[in-house]
């Protein structure tokens, strides 16, 4: 299985003040294709930095980041924001939906914003992924007339319309119920199973852990374990 | 890009309380500008209206005519071959009339005025019985009826007069009066003739406190002029913006046919006599001009109307600018989170900046076409009332007794697409703010 | 008291932590004030300015009229033109005693108003003039002389004759080709040699000759009557440029300075005028393709150089100008040459104009010290003709450039009664002979003068003689209308049509009012004040208030609203802060206070700088001044350029305004916040 994410000694600091702070310190990761991989730790332990660098809305302050057979040092924002279209599906810890925009607009944006598929096809693959997901009924709903855990199946939805090859999720279930919680995580490994589409998460929680393929660890910025 | 502007539409219904409340002031301003410009509009139209009924035609072929070096007649002779020229060779003439002018002294026995005499065929200018209007007695007499005496039917019949309300105020005369209008030659020779008032117009603006219509044989007989001697011929095309272009068509169609044209001078006539009396010729020279040429000595109302125009819209625009600035900064604030989320599932920089964009020009075509809609509205209702501005210094500058404000969906469109557009501008630098947000604000939990 | 002072100190403190938002706010607030300050600043300046300069020149601080006028008195002109019935105040004496005596009233000017007309230069009527006065003499060597002048110009007349039949109607054509034909003829001319009847053959030229000659300009002036000497002291503005002021109990013409310079004089001395103003202000001909056209068309008026010239003189000017251009030619070919002036050269050639061609020829027809024939209408259209001396040309300091003031004359007042014409029955029989003869009548000028001076009206005549049209060109026999004489104090009883008020304290002028009003009221005559007293003119003003106050009102209200998001928008963001303070015990209405102080102060402090700045603006215009656009401005602007003051009620009414504005577009945002429940706090972020 070809590695879809190589991260190379990656370093990041952020300023703070005057101060610099060392958020990653030389970090090395491969995530092969199909996996379903969480990287755990507690909170300020540098997991959202790393996630942040693998889902290609920040880049490193040394070493490499390599997703989908590219290096996103040498990316521009163009380059990387087309990467992030293509290649990788979002799902935030708030849901992070278009407060505007009904639940299938939602899901079928990133599908516009890429501008390849023709309405009808467009049409037919929103609303399979929408009932796949479980929220049929709700087709036409805002994001604030849903629950968090209907919120976050649009999300789920939103990420994988576009048949990416990685899906980041950050704290998926730190603002569901457990229950809930644990539906959304069945959803996805079923969705990880069936599509074989590689699943990345950043949590500190047990339940997630437990579900998990691999568990990679993080402590202060560093890998722990893997 | 329909999921932009849908996303722009629904944000703006969103901030229903801040959209409202802008929309008002840009549609404020929108009305404003559309009431200026109508009044402008009216100005002008009022302007056009009475030069090309009063002061010229569109085209206005008149000349000098010099017996000696120090005269400056403003007369055409041998009218009828210059006539017959105009008539084959004016691209787009609708009609042509003559007009015989002239300057005096009209004279009742309470009251002099001054005015230009215009003096025209009753045949060939049926139409300027339709665009005046009688007036009630009560306009020029104190205490008259508001019976409307006299008939514009005999205008320009040979000893008869027509004058305006103001006139006949001063004057105090009435229908059936009698008359005296008297020119004074330059050499000090005093001619006078008998005229019976046969109608009193109503005013049309300034102009008309020194027009006076007769018949063209009178004013001939006045100034001893033979039958072949006119004032001027005014042309009327069928398209008033081609007054330039046929005027200087004519000028070389003239010059071919042998006639000494004089050098363009964007004057009235009157204007020219004092230059042409100094000039050492004789004979007939040709003058061209268009009716603004004719009416140049006006324009100065309407430099002035467009100038504070101009300088309400730039404090007032850039006070919406500032508005529009403001909010849309904090809607980008607020919405930073989405904004980066928007940026992280893929969205470039360029469509942040145009769903900003969007945003404010959405606004910006709602408020303006109902602040076009509204403008439009008040400008009709006050053109519909016909108020009178009650100060003579109005009238002047208003070109006429009465408010008159004309909508002209050019203008108002292009105001509607200049402050559409300013909204934009407005909205540039919250939109750049927006398009530089980083993907990674989206992973930021609630602010 | 405590807690003014806090929720002061959190209202400072606020608008300091919100930078942005006081900044944007602030703005607005500054530049309605800026605005506001600035507009009525300029506005009171041009209204201030306007009321010194009417009031210290022809209008005084009131304007006295009678109260059964037709028209309101409009010093300056109404809407139109032709004469307007502004009423007579019959016994100026009566005024005088009465107003004279309320306290505070320094000098009342009667005065009068009329239009007239003046010919200028007409070389015929010059000759014949000179013909007469030399028969008269019995001058043997200056007749043959004149003759042959008064020839050269029959010969001229002729052929222009055959031009003229262009346009003329056969009678008329074939009455003047007869009077040429007849003079013409060498028999006529033998009248002049001795023995003849050289009187009646003059008479022919005058009647029937010089009417066709007509080569002169005619000028419609506006005349103002008065007692000069009253005027003189009344209006300090007042001085004479040429000449001298009337002397008192003369009667006495005054031109207009301007009327003089713009008007009257010889149009090639004008035109290089202009062109030495047009590159005083910098405009180059090079560049100007208006300028271009007027340099062209100035070198086709070289006729006004060459054809009154002497032949002595004409034949030294050929030399001259031969000299100065190097080149060879004609007379006319060489002031052609001569008047294509560039940039280079435009000063030189103008001053060289003066020096030799402007000493040759008359620069001004009517000039100082010649008499002119000023010709008006009486109210009810009689023709008056009265002949006056120039004594001079004035102008009010300040206004030398205004248009307006330009078309004041000034003449005695004596004379303004008989060019005014007061109508007798017998006059007015006489009007209604004349106008019985049905169609076309030429009046000669003999005609028209028996007309004017046969009927003996009750106005003593102050001139009748044959000559009362010719104008002497250089003469320095003046003799007549110069030496006449009135009782002086005829310039101060009988007959005016307002009278000029001018108070010792121009200040108190609200305060006298009541009392003048009242005690001319008994007099049958109605107060003006000077913006009343000068129509159009004191209108504008009124017109330019009204729009400035909608424009600041248009702006106020844009403004409120968008102040107003700014706040609501500003309110949303402070929520948790309001709800702490809330929860920690602070009452709504502390809440509210603590919104409305914060903008009082931010519009005090905006309005504050924005008055400044606009202070500022005024400080540097008061010293360089603006200029005055046009012409028909210099008199809202007093002079060529505007120097505007501020007072400090401009200021403060801007404040007061901005303060306003600034509190009642927070009265929303501070209620939504004084709404905030405590427990928001509570509740932490989101």
């Amino acid at each position: 299985m070809p590695a879809i994410v190589e991260v190379r000694g990656a370093v990041k600091d952020y300023p703070l003040g005057k101060l610099k702070v060392r958020a990653l310190e030389d970090v090395s990761l491969s995530i092969e294709k199909g996996e379903f991989t969480v990287i755990a730790g507690p909170s300020g332990s540098g997991k959202t930095t790393l996630l942040n660098l693998i889902g290609c809305v920040d880049v490193p302050t040394a070493g490499e980041v390599i997703v989908d057979g590219q290096a996103t040092s040498r990316l521009s924002d163009r380059q990387l924001t087309k990467l992030r279209l293509h290649s990788i599906g979002f799902i935030f810890q708030s849901f992070n939906l278009v407060n505007v925009l009904d639940v299938y607009q939602n899901v079928e944006l990133p599908l516009l914003l890429q501008g390849k598929l023709g309405a009808a096809e467009r049409h037919q693959r929103v609303k399979a992924l929408i009932e796949r997901v479980g929220i049929g009924e709700h087709l036409h709903h805002r994001p604030n007339e849903l629950s968090g855990g209907q919120r976050q199946r649009v999300a789920i939805a939103r990420a994988l319309v576009t048949r990416p090859a990685l899906v980041l999720a950050d704290e998926p279930t730190a603002n569901l119920d457990s229950v809930t919680g644990a539906s959304i995580l069945d959803l996805m490994r079923e969705l990880n199973e069936a599509e074989q589409t590689t699943f990345l998460f950043s949590t500190h929680d047990h339940a997630v852990m437990q579900r998990a393929r691999r568990i990679v660890r993080m402590l202060d910025g560093k890998l722990a374990e893997s | 890009m329909r999921i932009l502007a849908l996303i722009a539409f629904r944000n703006l219904v969103q901030a229903r309380t801040r959209t409202t409340l802008l929309g008002t002031a840009i549609a404020l301003v929108m009305a404003m500008l559309v009431l200026l410009l109508s009044l402008a509009g009216g100005i002008e139209d009022n302007l056009v209206f009475s030069a090309t009924m009063l002061s010229s035609g569109h085209v206005t072929v008149a000349g000098f005519h010099k017996s000696k070096p120090t005269d400056a007649a403003p007369l055409v002779t041998e009218a009828a071959a210059l006539r017959k020229v105009l008539e084959a060779n004016t691209p787009g003439l609708d009609y042509l009339v003559e007009r015989q002018r002239g300057w005096a002294k009209v004279i009742s026995p309470q009251g002099t005025v001054q005015s230009g005499l215009s003096g025209i065929d009753p045949v060939a200018e049926w139409r300027l019985r339709d665009s005046l209007h009688l007036a009630a007695e009560s306009d020029y007499v104190d205490g008259g009826s508001d019976e409307v005496r006299g008939t514009l039917e005999t205008l320009g019949q040979p000893g008869g007069l027509m004058l305006f309300a103001n006139q006949a105020k001063k004057l105090h005369a009435r229908v059936g009066d009698t008359i005296t209008i008297q020119t004074e030659t330059q050499g000090g020779q005093t001619n006078t003739i008998d005229l019976q008032v046969t109608a009193v117009a109503r005013d049309v603006g300034l102009l008309s406190t020194f027009a006076t219509f007769m018949s063209d044989q009178d004013v001939r007989t006045l100034y001893q002029l033979n039958e072949d001697t006119t004032g001027a011929f005014w042309l009327y095309l069928k398209d008033i913006d081609r007054s330039e272009e046929t005027m200087n068509h004519l000028r070389t169609v003239l010059e071919k046919e042998g006639y000494v044209v004089m050098d363009h001078v964007p004057a009235p006539f009157f204007f020219k006599f004092d230059t042409v009396s100094g000039e050492d010729w004789v004979g007939q020279r040709i003058d061209l001009t268009t009716w603004e040429d004719e009416v140049s000595f006006l324009t100065w109302i309407l430099t002035a109307f467009d100038t504070l125009t101009w300088m309400m819209s730039v404090i007032l625009l850039a006070i919406i600018a500032v508005g529009i600035m403001n909010a849309l900064y904090n809607a980008v604030r607020e919405r930073t989170r989405e904004l980066g989320t928007l940026r992280a599932i893929g969205m470039t920089r360029r469509q942040v900046l145009a769903l900003v964009l969007l945003e404010a020009l959405l606004l910006g075509l709602m408020a303006t076409g109902v602040g076009a809609v509204i403008g439009s509205g008040v400008a009709l209702t006050l053109d519909a009332m016909a108020i009178d501005p009650g100060l003579d210094a109005l009238r002047i500058i208003l070109l006429a007794d009465q408010l008159h404000l004309v909508v002209r969906p050019l203008a108002v469109g292009s105001a509607i697409v200049l402050l559409t557009l300013l909204t934009g501008v407005a909205a540039l630098w919250p939109a750049f703010r927006a398009a530089r947000l980083k993907p990674v604000t989206a992973m930021q939990h609630a602010e | 008291m405590q807690s003014l002072r806090l929720v002061l100190i959190l209202a400072v403190r606020s608008l300091l932590a919100h930078r942005a938002k006081s900044l944007i706010i602030g703005s607005l607030l500054f530049v309605g004030t800026f605005v506001v300050v600035l507009g009525n600043a300029l506005l009171d300046s041009i209204e201030e300015v306007m009321r010194t300069t009417l009031t210290h020149s022809l209008a005084g601080d009131f304007q006295l009229q009678s109260k059964d006028a037709e028209d309101a008195l409009a010093l300056f002109g109404g809407g139109g033109l032709g004469t307007s019935d502004i009423g007579e105040i019959p016994h100026f004496e009566q005024v005088e005693a009465e107003i004279g005596k309320i306290d505070g009233v320094r000098y009342l000017v009667p005065m009068g108003v009329t239009n007239a007309t003046v010919f200028g230069r007409n070389e015929i009527d010059r000759v014949l003039t000179e013909l007469r006065d030399a028969l008269r003499d019995g001058d043997t060597e200056r007749v043959p002389r004149l003759v042959a002048r008064a020839r050269r110009i029959v010969v001229d007349l002729s052929k222009a004759l055959d031009t003229a039949k262009a346009i003329a109607d056969e009678e008329s054509y074939r009455k003047n080709a007869e009077a040429l034909t007849k003079v013409g003829d060498d028999a006529f001319w033998t009248a002049f040699e001795p023995g003849g009847d050289a009187l009646s053959a003059l008479d022919f030229l005058d009647s029937r000759v010089a009417p066709l000659a007509s080569d002169g300009d005619l000028y419609y002036l506006r005349v103002f009557g008065t007692d000069p000497e009253r005027f003189v002291e009344a209006f300090p503005r007042f001085e004479i440029k040429e000449g001298q002021m009337i002397p008192p109990g003369r009667p006495g013409f005054l031109f207009n300075h301007r009327t003089y310079e713009k008007l009257i004089k010889n149009r090639v001395a004008r035109e290089l005028d202009a062109l030495v103003d047009e590159a005083d202000d910098g405009n180059t001909i090079a560049d100007d393709p208006l300028l271009q056209q007027r340099v062209r068309r100035l070198a086709d008026q070289y006729r006004l150089v060459t054809f009154q010239l002497e032949p002595e003189d004409a034949t030294a000017l050929t030399s001259e100008l031969k000299g100065l251009l190097g080149q060879d030619g004609t007379l006319e070919e060489l002031v052609q040459a001569f008047l294509k002036v560039d940039d280079t050269n435009v000063r030189e050639r103008t001053a060289w104009f003066y020096e030799h061609m402007g000493t040759r020829i008359a620069l001004h027809v009517p000039k100082v010290g010649d008499s002119v024939t000023l010709r008006g209408f009486t109210q009810s259209g009689y023709l008056r003709a009265v002949e006056v001396p120039v004594w001079g040309t004035y102008d009010f300091e300040g206004l030398e450039d205004a248009d307006i003031s330009g078309a004041s004359n000034l003449v005695d007042l004596v004379t303004f009664r008989e060019l005014y014409g007061k109508m007798s029955d017998s006059a007015r029989e006489e009007l209604a002979g004349i106008r019985q003869e049905v169609g076309v009548k030429a009046l000669s000028r003999e005609d028209a003068e028996a007309a004017l001076f046969g009927g003996g009206g009750d106005v003593e005549v102050a001139v009748a003689d044959q000559g009362a049209l010719d104008v002497d060109i250089g003469a320095v026999n003046v003799v007549g209308p110069f030496e006449r004489t009135f009782p002086a104090e005829e310039t101060r009883t009988g007959l005016v049509l307002d009278v000029a008020i001018v108070l010792e304290d121009p200040d108190r002028e609200a305060a006298l009012r009541p009392e003048l009003e009242r005690v001319a009221d008994g007099l049958g005559l109605k107060v003006l004040d000077w913006k009343e007293a000068s129509g159009t003119l004191g209108q504008m003003i009124t017109v330019l208030r009204i729009t400035l106050l909608t424009a600041v009102a248009i702006i106020f209200l844009v403004a409120l609203i968008i102040v107003n998001n700014a706040m609501v928008m500003a309110t949303m963001d402070r929520v948790p802060e309001i709800g702490t303070l809330r929860a920690i015990g602070t009452q709504r209405t502390t809440v509210l206070g603590l919104f409305l102080v914060e903008t009082g102060v931010l519009g005090l402090v905006a309005g504050g700088v924005g008055g400044l700045a606009a202070v500022g603006v005024i400080v540097w215009l008061q010293s360089v001044g603006i200029p005055a656009p046009a012409d028909e401005l210099v008199l809202l602007f007093g002079g060529p350029r505007l120097f505007p003051t501020i007072g400090l009620n401009d200021i403060v009414f801007g404040l007061i305004t901005i303060t306003t504005v600034a509190v009642a577009s927070t009265l929303y945002p501070a209620t939504l916040a004084a709404r905030v429940p405590p427990i928001v706090a509570m509740r932490g972020r989101e």
